[in-house]
């Protein structure tokens, strides 16, 4: 049977009660959701920490409460427009007060990613004129509107929405901001979710309360005991190492290939692998040199793992270090800025720079691999406040520029720096101090285990010094002493109990013994993994320009923080001090500056931190015309939004009403005149009123059949228009089909603007 | 259903994700929930739908466009509830193959009925059959159904809409009122023939009682006298040929019901006659009365039309040559084979849904009917 002519059965279900039931759940579904979306949002955006919820949920509820009542009444048309008008009266009335709480939110948002992601976002500026409590409650009374609002809106369309969309906003909020709210927000949410999805939707449009419960209950029973089940230490475990391991997976797919060497710092689950002699890093250099290629770098030891340093430490000093980035203060390149203060002092210094390609084959690739000696350019992102190593993010071929034969000027710099009393140096190293107390806070942990492990050694070579206190020079003494009897450069070992056990001998072990030991005695270290090009590859790629890196180049050593330079690599790790001789001063010396004479900066450290730098400024602030032309762009686009939706819906509704009107002439008159407005879409415009003339045309762009329904339809037009006799339903369904079909035709060919056109302006669908 | 199922793999995939990517164990913990739930149910509903009946009650006779009440009653005899029912409800118009489903939700409770009540109508009469083409006990996600066996259906009549309708019978030399035949249906008034022999029921005549063989029984017997059948007119619905318009299916039984009803108050007696396209036989009926044709009304509206095959005529003559008599209305879409040769036996009118062109044929389309066959000629 042909579907078109299925028109005279109707099979539909009695709905005695729907409404009761229906408004109930409306109401129930949109306030949880609002009030979960609000609590995840204003949780994961750090807007609790400086406010509280309650206005902001009882404004929500009473706007979901309103929704509700007006749904049962079925005056919805008027909801919209009327919450609308008092939303924009708020705006109007309390724009400088909603402003202020939006910046207060922006900011505290932008704070907690930064905690979470170790990036920063630019703030907003606060206008002083009101008082920030005020702006809070305000902004919260609209924010708590606004959510309820598109919760009742998602609602109405399918409260089943609201079980996706709700999860999916914490979810992708958790994510964004790199926090996990397991049994606060997580669990709640999603068994609110997993109710709203079977308590909805027309499945259950005529279910009892009771069903609907029993539904809950069930899925509430189940879930509550599997819950408990799920607390057990050994499930926890479990599900920590699934999650490692899938990590670990994800990593190695998208950063490693098979030769990857490199353990990244994790000792957990060490596998000694041997070296190969594959291809790793090919870098290209002009005058080919050695070179300590940084990867990976460690701050904190834990567990036999190194790890960078927490982005929630770095969110504490997000304004010094996003400060630094901004002002190419950055860590990675303050050897060069020491170069550069210094350079025109030392005449017989070659200070000239090198490009460098590098050329990643088989080395991790979620790292950028730098010498010390970096300059700024390209490869320095300047939201991401890291000290650690550089990310890449997959970068496999990258480019930058080095100071040529820097290792052999990190003495006459730190003379120069010392001696030389230039404004610009003076300013250079109070700047650099702050960094540097920065590193002196975080870069002499120890845990407590390596302490208990390596203290007693430690204290035996402090008591050969004799002093109490040690000197700089006194406790580099004792660091390389001490490692010297860990790792002797000739004979057997001293039998000692060192940490990293699993990597024993290896450079690894080296390097974080080195850490610990260096750190103890007072100076600043940390672990760092990469490629070392040793001055014998050096010298054979001088023909080529490129050199190849292979696997067996991979290894770990310390850099410890020279100040007024920054991170340097320490040359002393078994193996490396015969590749590369002259990192760090001679036979393993450091240097340690002195600061200038009686230019010690009197402010703590803590005080710099919270007082901005006069010249530079920490916070990076958003012209407020900027802003505020932003908002009003937004609220004016969703305003002409709105406004056309009202239009559309309006017209369509008249047209509709016309469509069916009792006098079917006056129908099918109506149908066909926007027929022709369709038509005149394809370009048959109706100059004259006779559309006869466009039977053929028709006929060759779209076929005989459709050419002669369409000469039927002016017929039938003609009919309704000229003739005395009734037309009937059938001529209406008729013409109406035939409008589908033209419909379809016109959107098959004509461009998706003028579609969008012919639906939203000229409503014509 | 479909958003309910997505919605499920959508929160299982969030909750796998976040076990994976967050390591957290109360993820998958409702993940597994998730899926233990609807695994729970089978061997519930496997139970449940042992114990449950299924009926289906519909009122019989509606108005053209009407809304009709029918009800579906689940039984669940155990003491389980199950959370998420799904019916598919099928309505079929007999006459002209029109049908429609509808998957209707409900739950069942322990050791109760759930009835559900459902409107069907048409805008074309026939005969509409409700059925209960399957149920499915389903989890509360709708991930796993259990075919549940169900038997549960009944009728609803749409009735046609008649209209007034002026006959003229013309006298036909073909015709006789003798009539031979006997009706096999029913008891008559001839006393010379006997329609069937049967005991003595309190109020039959005593001329009725046929002594010689109460006689021989031994109690009374009575022979009710036979029904002649005064074979003036036979009204036949071509049911081959028959087109996919609805319309015209409508336009046909409503012609041939109005045609019966004016005969029947005009106190004709008349056979009426069609044929069962799916077991190529022809089905007559006598209509005495105005009851005998409400009776025979819902038997017609299910006579369904096929494009093909063996005629009606021809059928007509071929195996029921008795029927054939001095008056024929044959109504139609189009004549089929063996129309031409009923005028062999009697004054055939035939009334023809097409343009067709034949001798003592009124044409009519769907839509003025009414107007073009106000008066017929037989």
């Amino acid at each position: 049977m042909n579907q078109k002519e299925k028109h005279g059965m109707w099979l539909r279900q009695s709905e005695p009660n729907k409404k009761e039931t229906e408004w109930m759940l409306f109401i129930l579904a949109a306030m949880a959701s609002s009030i979960v979306l609000l609590l995840t949002v204003f949780e994961l955006t750090g807007f609790f920490s400086i406010y509280t919820p309650l206005p902001m949920l009882c404004s929500a509820v009473c706007v979901c409460i309103g929704y509700g009542i007006v749904y049962k009444r079925n005056q919805q048309k008027w909801f919209i427009p009327v919450l609308l008008f008092v939303l924009m009266m708020m705006v109007w009335i309390g724009r400088i007060w909603i402003m202020n709480g939006f910046c207060e939110f922006w900011n505290h948002m932008g704070s907690v990613w930064t905690a979470g992601s170790g990036r920063v976002i630019s703030k907003l500026t606060l206008t002083n004129t009101s008082d920030q409590s005020t702006s809070l409650l305000i902004f919260s009374i609209f924010a708590g509107s606004i959510f309820s609002f598109l919760c009742c809106g998602l609602a109405s369309i399918e409260i089943r929405i609201l079980s996706v969309v709700v999860p999916m906003v914490l979810l992708l909020g958790m994510g964004v901001f790199h926090q996990t709210y397991e049994f606060t927000y997580l669990i709640p949410c999603l068994l609110l979710a997993m109710c709203l999805l079977v308590c909805s939707g027309k499945e259950n449009q005529h279910d009892s309360i009771i069903a609907i419960m029993s539904k809950c209950m069930l899925i509430l029973v189940c879930c509550g005991v599997l819950l408990m089940a799920a607390v057990l230490p050994s499930v926890k475990s479990w599900t920590k190492d699934v999650q490692e391991d899938l990590q670990e997976a994800l990593h190695h797919a998208k950063y490693e290939t098979v030769y990857t060497t490199l353990p990244e710092g994790d000792f957990s689950r060490y596998i000694d692998k041997e070296p190969t002699k594959q291809t790793a890093l090919v870098v290209g250099m002009e005058h080919p040199e050695e070179l300590y290629l940084r990867g990976f770098t460690g701050a904190v030891f834990e567990n036999d793992k190194w790890t960078a340093l927490d982005s929630s430490i770095l969110a504490e000093h997000e304004e010094l270090l996003s400060w630094l980035n901004q002002n190419e203060r950055n860590p990675h390149t303050q050897y060069e800025q020491a170069v550069g203060l210094t350079s025109e002092d030392m005449e017989h210094v070659d200070t000239q720079k090198q490009t460098i390609t590098v050329q990643n084959i088989n080395a991790c690739s979620r790292y950028l691999y730098v010498p010390y000696n970096l300059c700024a350019g390209e490869v320095l992102d300047k939201n991401n406040i890291s000290t650690d190593g550089m990310i890449a993010n997959g970068r496999r071929t990258y480019v930058y520029t080095i100071h040529l034969g820097g290792t052999d000027m990190v003495r006459k710099i730190l003379g120069n720096l010392q001696n030389l009393g230039k404004e610009e140096i003076q300013n250079y190293l109070k700047q650099e101090q702050v960094y540097r107390t920065f590193v002196y806070q975080y870069y002499l942990d120890i845990p407590d285990s390596v302490k208990e492990q390596l203290l007693s050694y430690w204290k035996e070579e402090a008591s050969v010094v004799g002093n109490e206190t040690l000197t700089f020079e006194q406790a580099q003494f004792c660091a390389l002493s001490f490692l010297e009897k860990c790792f002797p450069k000739e004979g057997e070992s001293m039998n000692l109990s060192l940490p990293l056990a699993i990597a024993e001998g290896s450079s690894y072990q080296y390097a974080t013994v080195a850490a610990m030991t260096l750190r103890y005695f007072g100076i600043p270290a940390r672990y760092v993994e990469g490629y070392i090009i040793t001055k014998d590859m050096a010298e054979k790629a001088k023909d080529v320009n490129a050199v190849n890196v292979d696997e067996s180049c991979a290894g770990a050593w310390v850099e410890v923080y020279q100040d007024g330079i920054g991170w340097l690599p320490m040359q002393i790790t078994p193996g490396i001090e015969k590749q590369t001789p002259n990192a760090v001063g001679e036979e393993g010396q450091l240097s340690k500056m002195k600061p200038p004479k009686g230019k010690e900066l009197e402010e703590e450290p803590e005080d710099i931190l919270e007082e901005p730098e006069p010249q530079g400024g920490y916070v990076i602030s958003i012209p407020k015309i900027i802003s505020w032309t932003i908002v009003w762009i937004v609220l004016l686009c969703i305003l002409f939004i709105v406004f056309l939706m009202i239009r559309r819906n309006s017209i369509l509704k008249k047209r509709r009403q016309r469509w069916e009107s009792e006098v079917t002439n006056d129908a099918v008159a109506w149908i066909f005149a926007d027929l022709s407005n369709l038509l005149e879409q394809l370009g048959y415009v109706r100059e004259n009123g006779s559309m006869w003339e466009y039977v053929t045309p028709l006929k060759q762009r779209f076929g005989t059949v459709y050419a002669d329904q369409y000469e039927q339809m002016v017929m039938l037009n003609a009919r309704s228009l000229f003739s005395s006799s009734k037309l009937d339903d059938s001529h209406r369904s008729c013409i109406k089909t035939f409008f589908q079909d033209t419909l379809k035709h016109v959107l098959d060919n004509v461009k998706w603007y003028k579609k969008l056109w012919i639906k939203w302006i000229r409503c014509l669908y | 259903m479909i958003s309910m199922k997505l919605g499920w793999i959508v929160l299982e995939g969030m909750l796998l994700g976040c076990f994976l990517y967050f390591g957290s164990s109360a993820a998958l913990a409702i993940a597994v929930g998730m899926i233990l739930v609807p695994l729970f149910c089978i061997p519930i509903h496997l139970y449940v739908r042992k114990k449950t009946s299924i009926s289906l009650t519909a009122q019989p006779n509606l108005k053209k466009g009407d809304s009709g009440v029918f009800t579906v009653k689940l039984t669940n005899g155990t003491m389980f509830p199950v959370l998420l029912l799904q019916c598919r409800i099928r309505i079929e118009n007999q006459l002209n193959c029109e049908h429609q489903i509808l998957n209707v939700y409900t739950w069942l409770p322990p050791k109760k009925e759930q009835v559900i009540t459902l409107n069907a109508g048409s805008g074309y009469c026939g005969r509409m059959k409700l059925s209960v083409e399957k149920v499915f006990m389903c989890d509360c996600f709708g991930i796993i159904r259990i075919p549940c066996k169900t038997n549960a259906f009944g009728y609803m009549t749409v009735q046609p809409d008649t209209f007034e309708l002026r006959i003229h019978m013309l006298s036909n030399i073909m015709s006789t009122d003798d009539s031979e035949v006997y009706s096999q249906e029913r008891a008559g008034y001839d006393m010379t023939e006997t329609y069937q022999i049967r005991e003595y029921i309190p109020g039959d005549s005593p001329r009725q009682v046929h002594w010689k063989l109460s006689n021989k029984f031994g109690r009374l017997i009575v022979r009710e006298p036979a029904l002649p059948i005064v074979q003036n007119v036979l009204v036949f619905w071509e049911r081959t040929g028959e087109t996919n318009d609805l319309r015209c299916i409508d336009a046909q039984a409503e012609i041939l019901v109005s045609l019966c009803k004016a005969l029947a108050d005009h106190s004709i007696q008349f056979t009426i006659g069609w044929n069962d396209t799916d077991h190529n036989v022809c089905i007559l009926h006598e209509i005495q009365d105005m009851d005998d044709l409400v009776g025979i009304i819902p038997r017609l509206l299910r006579a369904t039309g096929k494009k093909d095959g063996v005629s009606g005529a021809e059928l007509l003559i071929q195996t029921s040559s008795h029927a054939l008599c001095g008056h024929m209305v044959y109504v139609a879409m189009h004549p089929q084979e063996g129309a031409e040769e009923l005028q062999h036996y009697g004054h055939v009118t035939m009334l023809l849904g097409d343009e067709t062109s034949f001798a003592d044929a009124r044409n009519f389309d769907a839509n003025h009917y009414k107007e073009q066959l106000s008066q017929i000629e037989l």
